[in-house]
């Protein structure tokens, strides 16, 4: 007999971000993007101590959601969305410091996945990543797949950066690829987020998929945000979460 | 843990540089007739404080996750950066940004990409000048430092905890230092004791020695003064040391004797690691 065929996308999602304890809401250079008819969701987190890093996470998760690189292609697709960065720089004379600072250029991390129905009723997954911000892979409740960083230790203090600038060398992209059953969450997290979502025996994990069994758009994004703030809460930095249920027969929420 | 603490605007790391600026100070530098102590630790501590603006420059303008003070001690005592003896010496990092004293142009080399160099220009901002006049009155400022140590730990009590780096050429002209360095290494915040880094520049070509953790290595009782002046090395620290090459044990001092030009750079650069994330 043959298998039900996974309902098509796109599947019901939230998202949901947090600036650093004491700092502005402008100030929080976390950027989240999707294609959610595509299944193409990503996340990128700009680097504190540069410049222009939130807009420049933004253009990363947007460019992804665009169009999601290949293994083969990423130096091409880096290189289209490095030619399409305009820094949000005003005209005119700057001070002596934004200079050098525009010219050393932009970082951030990138995390982008995109799933796509597979046979039996499965769903498959691809991931590519630069840098700490994590795929989750929440199934009962409990992690089962964390990406790229696979402990709530694994955090440094300088992970993998992709620059803006073509003359500085982006460090080689990691890739990942699995599959999802229905009613798993797929959890899109920056740094500070994952390490606090992979901390044992906390709980949280579930509540970021339990966030996504609300009924309304606005019930699961405030879920989430209250989940951002219990994860700020364990260390203090922006923090920004994007969750997506992996969806089954019945899948169709608004 | 101390020495962890995060380096945020509500709790930013305070640097505090005191310079000798005795006579001596303008004596060639290590071996190297045509440089000055005073103008070559002039030039490291303006290019340190460039690379900390850089740090804390965002579109929005300079974030102040520093405090940032300079103590001249030669003939007089004075702060530089702006700031004012006795209590208010340390100078948030956006002030300093905005005002340096005058923005030089320069150029270095940079690889042209096809093996060889080209001549770029840079722009070298300059707010700390040399200066070598008078004797070595140490013991004043590093009561004076005490002060300004005292200061910020007082506002900023779960701050990255102040580190004082002294650089010298000399013997301290006015007594003994070390009861008034051990009181400031008693000032401290949540995150642990204030840090006190001594160097010893040399006039003449020597070998540098950096951060020893035994003082029976040392024979010369000015040195074993200095070592006993400054605090250990925290882990981080001792890990950026054993990054750069040095093979420093636990308990290792931060304190460099003999240094030339390399070891004054190096010591700087050690001796600020704060948290490498700004929050």
């Amino acid at each position: 007999m043959k298998s039900p065929s996974p309902p098509p996308l796109p599947p019901v999602w939230a998202s949901a971000t947090l600036a650093k304890a004491h700092a502005a809401a402008s100030e929080n250079e976390d950027a989240a993007a999707s294609q959610p008819k595509l299944g193409r969701f990503a996340l990128s987190d700009g680097a504190t101590e540069g410049w222009q890093s939130g807009p420049w996470a933004g253009h990363l998760a947007t460019a992804y959601a665009r169009r999601p690189p290949t293994p083969a292609d990423f130096p091409r697709w880096l290189a289209d969305a490095r030619k399409t960065w305009v820094s949000p720089d005003p005209a005119g004379p700057v001070a002596w410091y934004a200079e050098a600072k525009r010219e050393q250029g932009s970082f951030a991390t990138l995390l982008g996945v995109e799933i796509s129905p597979g046979p039996d009723g499965v769903w498959k997954w691809r991931a590519v990543a630069v840098g700490d911000t994590c795929l989750l892979v929440v199934r009962g409740g409990r992690v089962a797949v964390s990406f790229p960083v696979e402990a709530a230790d694994g955090f440094g203090n300088a992970p993998p950066l992709v620059p803006s600038a073509a003359a500085r060398p982006c460090p080689e992209p990691e890739w990942l690829a699995g599959t999802a059953r229905p009613g798993d969450a797929l959890v899109l997290a920056t740094d500070a987020a994952a390490a606090g979502l992979l901390r044992a025996d906390t709980g949280l994990p579930a509540r970021a998929a339990g966030a996504l069994d609300r009924e309304s758009a606005h019930d699961r994004a405030t879920d989430l945000l209250g989940l951002c703030r219990a994860l700020q809460a364990l260390q203090n930095d922006d923090v920004t979460l994007l969750a997506v249920l992996v969806p089954g027969q019945s899948e169709s929420r608004p | 843990m101390p020495y962890a603490a995060p380096i945020s605007r509500t709790n930013p790391a305070c640097i505090l540089f005191l310079i000798d600026q005795s006579r001596s100070m303008d004596e060639p530098f290590g071996g190297q007739p045509d440089l000055k102590k005073s103008a070559m630790v002039a030039d490291a501590v303006n290019r340190l404080l460039q690379n900390l603006v850089l740090r804390c420059a965002k579109a929005d303008g300079v974030r102040d996750y520093f405090r940032i003070g300079v103590i001249g001690y030669g003939k007089t005592l004075v702060a530089g950066l702006g700031g004012t003896l006795p209590f208010d010496v340390m100078v948030p990092i956006s002030r300093l940004s905005d005002k340096p004293l005058r923005v030089d142009t320069r150029t270095k080399l940079i690889p042209d990409g096809a093996g060889g160099v080209v001549e770029q220009t840079v722009k070298f901002p300059v707010w700390f000048e040399p200066h070598a006049n008078g004797q070595t009155p140490m013991c004043e400022a590093l009561a004076a430092a005490g002060l300004a140590v005292k200061g910020f730990v007082d506002e900023f009590p779960q701050a990255y905890p102040p580190i004082v780096l002294n650089l010298t050429d000399g013997r301290p002209s006015d007594g003994n230092p070390l009861a008034n360095s051990k009181a400031l290494r008693k000032l401290a915040t949540a995150d642990g004791a204030a840090l006190l880094f001594n160097l010893l520049l040399s006039t003449h070509a020597t070998t540098p020695i950096h951060f020893l953790s035994d003082e029976s290595l040392l024979v010369d009782p000015y040195a074993k003064l200095l070592f006993r002046m400054s605090s250990p090395l925290p882990p981080k620290l001792l890990d950026a040391a054993r990054a750069e090459g040095y093979p420093v044990e636990p308990g290792a001092r931060g304190v460099v004797f003999n240094a030339d030009p390399t070891a004054v750079v190096k010591f700087l650069d050690i001796g600020t690691r704060v948290s490498p994330v700004l929050r």
